[in-house]
């Protein structure tokens, strides 16, 4: 039997099910993800660090306990990496540093990102002169140098690890102030947010509900690369002094020790770089791959 | 082009001045009594309270603010709450060291970037292709302070090749009046000073330039491909142009114009930027200068600093945008 002349067009199977379009969606992102093999590869560093870190500590000594006697020894069976000044092991010290440099990179974001996208998802709905005064202070903090901010936050919020997160934080605020802006500009044209105004949601309803959900995708490949960055700009603010304090095993801080060894222990200024440089490597590989994948 | 000069001028005078009240307001409100940093801790409140009159701190924050604001205007930016030298003579006095070293980075950063992005792109899919992105990659991972230290390792312990530290061997005597170091030996042909200075400055340059290195790298690669893609390449190619010709003569106008840009942001960077590295190489810069004075919590200096650099950051931007238009008369007209 022929369809009637006035039956609506036979929909594709795609717009008929739009789960199954998402799914599509999903699996087409995840076959390119998979395909860039940087990204695989970042992907595998980063979920091997993430299980030395979560694991790691509880299989290597404390990693505040000082032996003098055996201060600065060479890498050996006995201490993989060597001992630091002090006595201690700086293996249990690098591995016990993962957890502070993954969370300090990831608390950064959240603060740059949560702080970032309501400014940007406000300036960008409200688009009066409260939003637009908003975001030229946003782009002020462009205007400096990332370190030079970071550096003058921190002096601000005062030495200590908190500060370095905060400082981190602020400093990669304003690109996804912008990003988040740019996005729920074109967001709020769209017909789905009429279509909210029009069943009477609020402002905020419609910012919430409406247009932060539509408007994810580029902010989280945004702080994927952004958690390299932030931690490689906690791990400077402990290498200057800024960030954590002693004893605590941060990789920028035992760098900053380690050169006072640098001729009598060249090794303690090896092992903290190279793990924080395959943490860096891993999220801007990964993120790479998400932007590639996204494109 | 004047008008868009005009323009971008006008653009760049509140951003100054809202990166001075940002500026102060943070170190403003940040704890530490400047009266207490300068006389002791154990000062009675009477003398404190004076001193805090005299420094205008007793004056409601607008005020110090706009006072503030008037003297620097005028080039004066408030005196040094450690040392009681102007904040403008200190910074100044160290800025050609860091001006220096961004100089000497940004050439190596060019040199690197430029041949490796170029090379990769003209090389696509090739096995060079794929090791340099790795470089730069790696180059935008690796923390600039664990690669001076491993320089310094390789370089200054291991093969005692370079100088580790310093500007220039005190054993010299240089003059502290002298600010370009190399560029002055090099002018007054004294080559012992001239080499000297020269290893000195190779570590640390070679530190700083790799993150910009990478970048540059980058963004030359990306940007050729796109622009050997173009109908005109193509022409040129059917005209049985040699390589070399269409990439350097035709190519090569097009491409760089965005990399230039980079260029241009990276070398402000540097110079705000350098912070890290002066602080791994001891070199006697604005940037070590900016660690101590938030060690001895000496905000007024920190304060000039940052808005020394911030202005020569924008400065270099607004020069950065002009050149662009310049190149690029679809910005100035856009």
């Amino acid at each position: 039997m022929s369809p009637s002349p006035l039956a609506p067009p036979a929909l594709a199977s795609a717009e008929r099910f739009p789960l199954q379009r998402r799914q599509g969606r999903r699996f087409v992102f995840l076959r390119r993800y998979v395909a860039n093999r940087g990204a695989v590869v970042g992907a595998i560093i980063l979920w091997a660090l993430i299980a030395w870190s979560a694991i790691g500590p509880f299989f290597v000594s404390d990693p505040v306990k000082q032996d003098i006697l055996h201060r600065l020894a060479r890498p050996s069976a006995a201490f993989w990496f060597g001992t630091d000044e002090l006595g201690r092991d700086v293996f249990a010290r690098v591995v016990n540093g993962g957890r502070i440099s993954l969370a300090s990179g990831l608390v950064s974001v959240l603060v740059g990102l949560v702080g970032g996208t309501i400014i940007g998802v406000v300036t960008g709905y409200i688009e009066r002169w409260v939003g637009l005064v908003l975001m030229a202070v946003i782009d002020l903090l462009l205007a400096l140098p990332a370190i030079l901010l970071a550096i003058t936050v921190a002096a601000r919020l005062g030495i200590g690890l908190t500060s370095a997160m905060l400082a981190a934080g602020v400093v990669g605020l304003p690109a996804y102030a912008r990003l988040a802006r740019a996005s729920t500009l074109a967001a709020k044209r769209q017909e789905y947010v009429d279509a909210a105004r029009a069943l009477g949601a609020s402002d905020l309803r419609i910012m919430v509900r409406h247009i932060l959900p539509n408007i994810l995708t580029p902010l989280i490949v945004q702080s994927t690369i952004g958690v390299g960055n932030a931690i490689l700009l906690v791990a400077a603010l402990g290498f200057l002094g800024l960030g954590a304090q002693p004893p605590t095993p941060e990789w920028g801080r035992m760098l900053s020790d380690a050169q006072s060894y640098i001729t009598a222990a060249p090794y303690l200024g090896i092992f903290p770089g190279l793990a924080i440089a395959l943490t860096v490597l891993s999220f801007n590989l990964i993120g790479d791959g998400l932007r590639d994948a996204l494109d | 082009m004047l008008a868009y000069v005009a323009r971008r001028l006008l653009i760049a005078i509140p951003i100054l001045f809202g990166i001075s009240l940002i500026v102060f307001l943070m170190l403003h409100s940040a704890g530490g009594d400047p009266a207490v940093l300068m006389l002791g801790i154990h000062a009675d409140p009477a003398s404190v309270a004076n001193l805090r009159h005299q420094l205008g701190l007793d004056r409601p924050l607008p005020v110090q603010y706009l006072d503030f604001l008037g003297h620097a205007l005028q080039g004066d930016l408030g005196r040094s709450y450690r040392s009681n030298t102007p904040v403008t003579h200190e910074v100044l006095q160290r800025f050609p060291a860091t001006v220096e070293l961004a100089i000497a980075a940004m050439i190596i950063a060019v040199v690197i970037g430029f041949s490796m992005g170029t090379l990769a792109a003209v090389r696509r899919h090739s096995l060079f292709d794929y090791s340099s992105t790795l470089v730069a990659l790696a180059g935008v991972s690796i923390p600039t302070f664990w690669l001076g230290l491993i320089l310094i390792i390789v370089f200054g312990v291991w093969l005692g090749w370079l100088p580790i530290s310093g500007r220039v061997d005190p054993r010299l005597g240089l003059s502290p009046n002298i600010h370009f170091v190399v560029l002055d030996a090099l002018v007054h042909g004294n080559w012992p000073e001239f080499t000297d200075a020269l290893k000195h400055l190779i570590l640390p340059a070679i530190t700083l330039a790799g993150w910009p290195a990478a970048i540059i790298a980058r963004m030359t690669r990306a940007s050729l491909i796109e622009t050997l893609g173009h109908d005109y390449i193509r022409t040129a190619r059917a005209k049985g142009l040699r390589d070399r010709t269409i990439v350097f003569g035709h190519a090569y106008r097009n491409a760089l114009i965005p990399v230039l840009t980079v260029v241009g942001l990276e070398f402000g960077s540097l110079l705000g930027g350098a912070v890290v590295t002066e602080t791994v190489f001891a070199w006697p810069g604005v940037g070590s200068l900016t660690i101590s004075a938030i060690g001895d919590r000496d905000y007024q200096l920190v304060q000039g600093i940052v808005l020394l650099l911030g202005a020569v950051f924008i400065t270099l931007n607004l020069i950065v945008d002009i050149v662009y238009a310049l190149l690029d008369p679809r910005i100035r007209y856009g």
